[in-house]
């Protein structure tokens, strides 16, 4: 069966992104490794799971991400995966998306998301979307976790794991320091 | 001058404790154990906020932990502590002084006096309060395999975005990982 990997630019106060979701924490510190680690993860999936946040973080940034002169060669390549893969989002208040192969569901269904792990192909990725790592986290359908830890403290921001209100415990997999100072974390559930 | 080092176990979702101060969650073993005991060699002094030094206080000079831990309770139990609190308090566990005020001025009186190094464990709020007076020289976050769901997240209330530097980390095999950093 395939996985579900959740892959997450985090701090060490346990946020996904700070109050205005502004980056500036991140992209201050993207460094080629990060990007091979990003492309690499891209190259392993074909499925893309997100909420509505990040979906608009995303729609807004990579369809035109290549045809504008001001970005990097580096998310070029980004755009063209991520223009490829299939999206699905996950919204009860849109009506429908643009993005090229993006569909668009209203709320995460368990049998669903099975049947879709059952299927044959690559990897099924979460970016960002915290709601849907609480969703699925709470059902037990996540197989990786990703957290690539920021040196910084935010102070205040979205929490990846808001709603989880059980402990799960989880089994380090690898621990890996980019030469920027993020550390990556990538764990499995504990069976 | 010395330093002064926090030391602090958090969960995957950024919490210190529980939401009732549980710290049952911590993952320890005889790698654990041994990394603690040479951490305690390298200071004289602990620093505690009152909720950490009320919860240490209330384990380390038990039967259960000298029992569990002779060596680390041995040293924490003999080390010289200070606990801040705003309020007068009583402070029952040996070789511990209680600081109600001018909580900057007395860490840079303990800084500039020979010694070992300083550390704070958990605590905190303390360690808010000493952020935001540029006094933490290196932080030491050790992050524990486990996603909590509920509790309290360490840092809160920092006004600002604290950005660290990383200086190193380590694997230990229970699938803790302890980060390394330095306050920029």
């Amino acid at each position: 069966m395939r996985k579900i990997i959740v892959s997450e630019f985090y701090s060490l106060d346990g946020l996904m992104s700070d109050p205005h979701d502004q980056m500036d924490w991140i992209t201050g510190t993207f460094n080629d490794e990060m990007g091979k680690y990003e492309s690499g993860l891209y190259d392993s999936a074909d499925t893309l799971l997100l909420g509505r946040t990040t979906y608009k973080i995303f729609e807004g940034y990579w369809p035109t991400a290549a045809s504008n002169p001001a970005t990097s060669q580096g998310d070029i390549e980004m755009a063209h995966k991520i223009n490829n893969i299939t999206k699905i989002v996950f919204s009860h208040s849109m009506e429908d998306v643009s993005w090229e192969n993006s569909k668009l569901l209203k709320e995460i269904k368990p049998e669903e998301i099975i049947k879709l792990k059952q299927k044959a192909g690559k990897n099924i990725l979460v970016i960002g979307s915290s709601t849907i790592v609480q969703q699925l986290t709470n059902l037990g359908l996540i197989d990786e976790y990703h957290l690539l830890l920021h040196p910084v403290v935010l102070g205040s921001g979205k929490p990846l794991f808001k709603d989880i209100g059980q402990k799960h415990d989880l089994k380090l997999l690898e621990a890996k320091a980019f030469k920027n100072g993020v550390v990556m974390l990538r764990y499995a559930p504990k069976k | 001058m010395r330093k002064i080092f926090v030391f602090m176990m958090v969960s995957l979702d950024g919490f210190f404790e529980g939401p009732d101060h549980e710290l049952d969650w911590h993952n320890v073993d005889a790698e654990f154990n041994k990394f603690a005991e040479e951490q305690l060699n390298e200071i004289d002094t602990l620093l505690f906020g009152w909720k950490t030094y009320e919860l240490m206080a209330g384990f380390w000079p038990t039967g259960a932990a000298k029992k569990d831990s002779p060596v680390i309770a041995g040293k924490m139990n003999s080390i010289q502590k200070i606990a801040f609190s705003k309020k007068e308090r009583k402070v029952d566990w040996q070789n511990t002084r209680l600081i109600t005020g001018n909580v900057g001025g007395e860490i840079t009186k303990l800084k500039n006096q020979p010694g070992k190094s300083i550390a704070i464990f958990g605590s905190s709020n303390l360690c808010v309060s000493l952020f935001q007076m540029g006094l933490i020289d290196e932080l030491r976050i050790m992050v524990n395999p486990v996603v909590l769901g509920k509790g309290h997240t360490l840092f809160n209330g920092i006004n600002d975005k604290l950005n660290l530097k990383l200086l190193k980390t380590r694997t230990f095999k229970s699938g803790n990982v302890i980060l390394y950093y330095q306050p920029i």
